[in-house]
């Protein structure tokens, strides 16, 4: 299914290379696995336009794992060096956000392993310390909310859903999170967090319950 | 009066799927008609909904402006072929920088002790006598120490030579 991940690049691919042949045309239509072959060529550009493309988006799903920006930031930057170490063997067997995703999970697994050892990165921040964002739509959209009410009332309901979203178990949430903000299918879902769609399903289905749970009392009031 | 349908489990289970829009069609047509029929499963999949909408309230970062330069950067320098002299050594020297001076300290230590004991042996060896160096000094007299003792005294000396003329550099000759 995929190329590189885990291991070195390529040793996945070519198992089912020949299996997935009739695919990887599919997938050359991607634009980003276009600018990943450039990459493999060896056009610099081109990678820094799939980072550039990729690192907020990226972060944002890190900072919502870990709640922590510096830490993110690193995982961020951890993802592209493996994409970047793996490019010589690349093969389009899949959707490059795909695969990029599957190693964001891979690098999140070890990040919460690593985190469990030395329990340095505390997993959610005190709620008053709010991420830096500095987006130009973001900067725009604040200053649209200047009005004080409106923004108390905003920034609650986003401590609401942050703290709702932490009591979700890391699986859940980053399914929830690919799902949100990535607009992923189950299936895709599934190939970047190594679950069949069947379990992606069930997955989505606790977890949106006990969001329900969490903040229908909120909607209420 | 007409029966309100329920959902069954499974199809309880799969109203999030229903939701995102990944039920095949059948079974999305099925949780339609209780839908249409049923307030309160109508309010379940309301509120599923509207909590989902709620995380549109979560942020979304920015990793900033140099964040693809610094990425790029560090890729290629993670490529780059690493210079093993001098600048590993350098880099070996700053790591080890605090082993290095506590083994100098012992070494300056070591060194100080080592010169202090062959100061000590030189200055004793020179100006304190070896009671031994006399007898070596006098070795002939000692080896004839009991034919000395024999002799009383300098005028005994004297008179003996003058009678066999034992102490004469030159011999003498008898006419």
């Amino acid at each position: 299914m995929f190329n590189s991940l885990d291991d070195g690049p390529g040793v996945g691919a070519l198992s089912s290379a020949t299996a997935s042949d009739t695919h990887s045309n599919v997938y050359l239509r991607d634009p980003d696995v276009q600018l990943m072959l450039r990459a493999k060529q060896g056009d610099d550009d081109a990678f820094g336009q799939l980072v550039a493309g990729y690192q907020d988006r990226l972060l944002s799903i890190f900072y919502h794992l870990l709640r922590d920006q510096a830490a993110a930031e690193d995982l961020v930057q951890e993802v592209f060096l493996r994409i970047y170490r793996a490019r010589n063997g690349y093969q389009p067997t899949a959707k490059f956000s795909t695969w990029l995703f599957r190693i964001a999970n891979n690098v999140a697994s070890n990040a919460r392993r690593t985190i469990g050892r030395r329990k340095e990165v505390p997993l959610v921040q005190e709620s008053g310390s709010a991420p830096a964002v500095g987006t130009k739509k973001k900067v725009i959209s604040d200053r649209s909310s200047l009005i004080p009410t409106r923004q108390l009332v905003k920034r609650e309901t986003c401590e609401i859903v942050q703290t709702a979203l932490d009591t979700l178990n890391e699986r859940q949430r980053l399914a929830v999170l690919l799902h949100k903000f990535e607009g992923m299918s189950y299936e895709d879902i599934g190939e970047a967090m190594s679950l069949s769609t069947e379990a992606v399903k069930s997955l989505l289905a606790r977890a949106r319950e006990n969001l329900r749970t969490q903040l229908e009392p909120h909607l209420k009031s | 009066m007409q029966k309100i349908p329920r959902l069954t489990q499974d199809q309880r289970s799969n109203l999030v799927a229903y939701l995102d829009g990944e039920l095949p069609e059948q079974a999305a047509k099925e949780i339609d008609q209780v839908l249409t029929k049923s307030p309160a499963v109508r309010h379940d999949v309301e509120m599923l909904a509207r909590t989902w909408d709620l995380l549109d309230e979560l942020p979304r970062l920015s990793s900033g402006e140099d964040f693809t330069i610094r990425t790029l950067s560090v890729a290629k320098d993670e490529e780059a072929p690493k210079p093993l002299l001098p600048q590993a050594w350098a880099n070996w020297f700053q790591g080890q920088h605090g082993r290095i001076r506590r083994g100098g300290i012992v070494l300056a230590w070591v060194a100080g002790l080592a010169a202090s004991a062959f100061a000590g042996y030189t200055v004793t060896s020179r100006w304190i006598p070896d009671p031994s160096d006399d007898l070596l000094r006098n070795l002939e007299v000692v080896e004839k120490l009991d034919l000395y003792r024999n002799v009383e005294s300098v005028e005994f000396l004297k008179q003996l030579d003058l009678k066999v003329g034992t102490f004469d550099a030159r011999p003498t000759s008898k006419p």
